[in-house]
Order: structure tokens, then sequence, then C-alpha cells
């Protein structure tokens, strides 16, 4: 179950990534990022709560406190990044806060992969 | 129309959420904030005792990061002097520290952010510090010339 959340939060990740690079680029699809962000972090929080469940009913790691290390980065990356991020602004503010958001789901991705190769 | 050069509006235009390079900077060291306290804090709450050196290094490069990111995203002198000397401090610790991982392997059994000039993370330790202070000198030059001269 988590494994397969975790392929499809990858590939939705690159998704949004790509999104945002198009905006920044000058395709008007910003809510769309903005919305996908939201999403993304839903499904992230999920996926903590299935592998704290795993953990908890038995599941054993080969380094716990490293797989924890990554199930509590995973939720907090996305919101630590894009909440001081503007995405609405004009011209320079806008581009920059969507390859912020591209950077940030990237980063996401290898944590998320980082997080089921410990798991 | 006369351009609006008052100190507070020359101010906003120079911190980092005014330009792309100054809010990627921003997210890259907020990513290896989060990423070395991660690593730093596993590593000393579950076996200090193997490497305490490489640990409290990585350890102290997540601060450093921490502070920088915030300083970063600041606006005002103080917080652009203290995201120079971050970021002054970051570059020179990646130099001693890679500099002494390479020749004294012993003193590291085990890999600081900082180790072989930051290969763990693409070296993104060396090459930030370099791109933030020129960054930085950039913003303060541009500043310079904005800003009105006293009368």
């Amino acid at each position: 179950m988590t494994q397969t959340l975790a392929v499809v939060l990858v590939l939705y990740l690159a998704l949004v990534a790509v999104l945002a690079v198009s905006v920044s680029l000058g395709a008007p699809l910003t809510r769309a990022v903005q919305t996908g962000v939201v999403v993304a972090e839903v499904m992230l929080v999920v996926q903590a709560v299935l592998d704290v469940a795993q953990l908890l009913g038995g599941s054993q790691p080969t380094e716990p406190a490293v797989h924890l290390g990554y199930v509590v980065v995973s939720v907090l990356l996305l919101p630590l990044l894009l909440l001081p991020v503007e995405l609405h602004g004009g011209g320079a503010v806008r581009r920059g806060g969507h390859g912020v958001v591209a950077l940030a789901c990237l980063v996401t991705m290898v944590v998320v992969l980082r997080q089921r190769s410990t798991a | 129309m006369t351009p609006d050069l008052s100190p507070t509006r020359v101010e906003r235009s120079t911190t980092a959420r005014s330009s792309i390079s100054g809010q990627l900077l921003v997210a890259a060291y907020t990513v290896l904030a989060v990423a070395a306290g991660a690593r730093a804090g596993v590593q000393i709450v579950t076996r200090f005792e193997e490497a305490p050196l490489p640990y409290a290094l990585s350890g102290g490069a997540a601060v450093v990061y921490l502070v920088a990111a915030v300083a970063l995203r600041r606006p005002g002198r103080n917080a652009r002097r203290t995201a120079m000397t971050a970021l002054g401090v970051e570059l020179v610790g990646v130099l001693l520290v890679g500099t002494a991982s390479v020749f004294d392997p012993a003193a590291f059994p085990d890999e600081s952010v900082w180790s072989a000039y930051g290969i763990g993370y693409g070296f993104a330790p060396l090459v930030l510090p370099v791109v933030g202070l020129m960054w930085l000198r950039g913003q303060a030059t541009a500043r310079t010339q904005v800003s009105p001269g006293p009368n």
C-alpha cells in the first residue's frame, strides 16, 4: 500500500514540478500549481500516517531513527519551503516563487524515495 | 514620473523575495538546513560516540544554514550582515573541514556535511556560499547605486 502510494507521490510531485516550471516560464497555471501542492501535502501526510501505523504494528526498518527522520522531513518540507513564498506577485516574485515550488517538489521526491529505501 | 527612492522602498526591493535568484537561494539554504539538521540530529542522538567530531560539525553546519536561510529572507542591513557572516563561516568551514577530511581521514570515521568539500550534498556546501556572497554583493551594489547620496 505505502509502496504504491510512494510511486504515485513521486510521479505526482514530478508533474507539479513541471507545472511550476511552466508557470515560471509564463503559463497561466498558478491555481493548478497551488491545488497540486495542497493535494501533494495531503498525500504526504497520509503516507506518513500509514508509515507510522506500520511501525507501531511491528514493522522493523533497518535504521528506525533514520527512517522516522525521513518520514518527518517528508511532511515538513513543502510547508517550510513554500509558506513564505508568494505565488501571486508580479514578474520576478511569481517566477521565483514557482521556481521554489519546482525545487521543493524535486527535493520532496528524493526524500520520499529515501524514505522507501530505508523502510 | 519620479521613481520612489525612499529608503524603505529601496530596502524592500533588495530583499530575497524580490528576485528569482534570491528566492531560490533562500530555498536552497532551507533545504540544506533541514537535510543537515535531520541528519545531524539522528546521528547525535543514536551514535554520537562513534564519530563525535563529524557529527558535531554537521550539527554546527545545520545551525549555520538555518541562520543563513533566515537572514537572507529578512530585509535590512543587520540581516544582510548576519547573512554575510553565516555564508563566510560556511565557506571557511567547508574549506577547512574539507581539506582536513582529505588529508586526515582518521579524524573523520564518518562523513560530516562538509567532508570532502560537501561531496555528499553534490558540493552544494562549497558552491552555495560563493553564489550567496556574490548575490549579496550584487544587491549591496544595486542599493548603493539607487540610494540618493547625502546632501
